[in-house]
């Protein structure tokens, strides 16, 4: 059978075959504990490391590597910011399409007298900037937003956002989950003071690499979730100030930076602008096929533009889980249903608790992938 | 013979890294070096230049903002731990 990976979304598959090779390289050829060892193998793995966060900044426009700080994935770098940072008191603004990466650490905030608010988006997930605006109190002291929907696609409109929080002066950080790799992330552009990344996803690399980038003054006000060693200040029995060893403590994942190394550089040259362009045209063909399918709802944009190519869709006379089984099963699709951990994003797109069967595309699908999947959806609705 | 040997010292193995990249672009030699305990406690690296550079490698320092403890000789003396044994 036909075998289609359309879940993008949660992990991308397949990775460029770089990826597998250079951790590989690490593997059998490097080892090395960096910043550890002494001796030559251990500072070339410093090298690639190095190297790697030079990449990061290239790929976010931001301007200092030694800022780039690494982690497991992009919801210990979401923790690490927020519970590091709200104290009691302190007021954060997000919006109801946000990931439980954020709701979830911001809950448990809720219990420390740090106050929410979650301004509503409007039912295709878009949020109103003057909405938004109209939220900022006098003491909030945070905005945490993704970038785009973990659900439907919908792109937020970070750059206004970014403008009100310059305005307020409030730092600004950025869930760059569904967009790094995939649309233009500017850490100066939208005014960041911390961009939260993950490697696996739209950035290519393997599972088990994120990170965030921060500035400066931002840094100096988060206390760290992780303390131990960083190989730097070992006489001192307290955790470092300086970036990045101040977040960065315990042995890092050489081989996912490896990976995520290459990764980066097969982005590089590629092009972002190419790889947009890539997912917009497989985003059009789909929505093509799909908006003339009766039986299916697509939740958010209707249209290819605000959007990735992230889609929600809703089975009018099937149980959701039981059309992904069926697509699984029958056709070889791999798509993922339920509520994508977006409790918040459900609800405003009306498709709580029912959830919805999210295809997602990547770098690696095809024209040909699309018309598969939409021509599946159709049998799988009448039944054939 | 000069047995003074000349190091840069850093706060972290991170900023080491920093600046052997624009030592690589300069192509000024140098070569990275476990810290000597007696100049630190710290269990990082170092990189260990030539005297005749350190003036150009001081402007690198101070043109890319590195963040560097500072600059460091130290005088070796060899002992030959062999020597009295050989005088018996």
């Amino acid at each position: 059978m036909r075998k289609v990976y359309v879940d993008n979304a949660a992990t991308t598959f397949p990775k460029p075959k770089e990826v597998s090779m250079a951790m590989c390289e690490y593997i059998e050829g490097v080892g090395g504990n960096v910043g550890r060892g002494t001796y030559e193998s251990s500072y070339e793995a410093g090298r690639v490391l190095f190297e790697t966060r030079e990449l990061l900044c290239n790929r976010f426009n931001f301007n200092n590597p030694l800022n780039v700080v690494f982690t497991s994935n992009i919801t210990e770098s979401l923790n690490t910011i927020i519970k590091g940072y709200l104290r009691a008191g302190d007021h954060v603004l997000v919006s109801s399409m946000e990931h439980n990466a954020v709701i979830r650490p911001l809950n448990s905030e809720l219990m420390n007298g740090v106050g929410v608010t979650k301004v509503n988006c409007r039912k295709d997930g878009t949020l109103d900037v003057l909405e938004f605006e109209k939220a900022v109190k006098s003491n909030t002291k945070l905005v945490v937003m993704t970038h785009a929907s973990n659900v439907c696609g919908t792109i937020m409109p970070v750059k206004e956002v970014g403008e009100i929080c310059k305005k307020n002066n409030i730092p600004f950080v950025l869930d760059s989950a569904q967009s790094a790799g995939v649309l233009d992330v500017d850490f100066n552009e939208f005014n960041l003071s911390a961009l939260a990344f993950t490697g696996h996803k739209g950035l290519l690399g393997p599972q088990g690499v994120g990170g965030f980038l921060i500035k400066d003054d931002f840094a100096k006000k988060i206390r760290p979730l992780k303390e131990g060693g960083t190989g730097s200040f070992s006489e001192d029995e307290a955790q470092p100030e300086i970036l990045p060893d101040k977040f960065e403590c315990g042995t890092l994942n050489m081989p996912g930076i490896y990976g995520l190394n290459a990764s980066l550089k097969y982005i590089e040259n590629k092009g972002i602008k190419n790889i947009r362009e890539y997912e917009e045209e497989l985003t059009k063909a789909f929505l093509n096929k799909i908006l003339n399918i009766e039986g299916v709802a697509l939740s958010g944009i209707q249209g290819a533009e605000g959007r990735t190519s992230v889609f929600s869709l809703n089975f009018k006379t099937l149980d959701n889980s039981e059309a992904a089984f069926i697509l699984d099963r029958e056709f070889g699709i791999m798509t993922r249903v339920g509520l994508h951990c977006a409790p918040s994003a459900h609800k405003t797109l009306g498709t709580f608790p029912s959830g919805s069967v999210r295809v997602s595309f990547g770098q690696f699908n095809t024209l040909e992938d699309v018309d598969y999947v939409a021509s599946s959806l159709l049998k799988t609705i009448k039944g054939v | 013979m000069d047995n003074i040997k000349h190091y840069i010292l850093f706060p972290s193995y991170n900023t080491g890294l920093a600046l052997e990249g624009f030592l690589k672009k300069e192509k000024i030699k140098y070569t990275i070096v476990p810290t000597p305990r007696e100049l630190s406690t710290c269990c990082g690296i170092s990189i260990q230049y030539n005297k005749a550079d350190e003036e150009r490698i001081s402007e690198i320092v101070k043109v890319n903002s590195i963040d560097i403890i500072g600059f460091y000789s130290l005088q070796k003396e060899y002992k030959d731990l062999y020597l009295g044994q050989n005088k018996e």
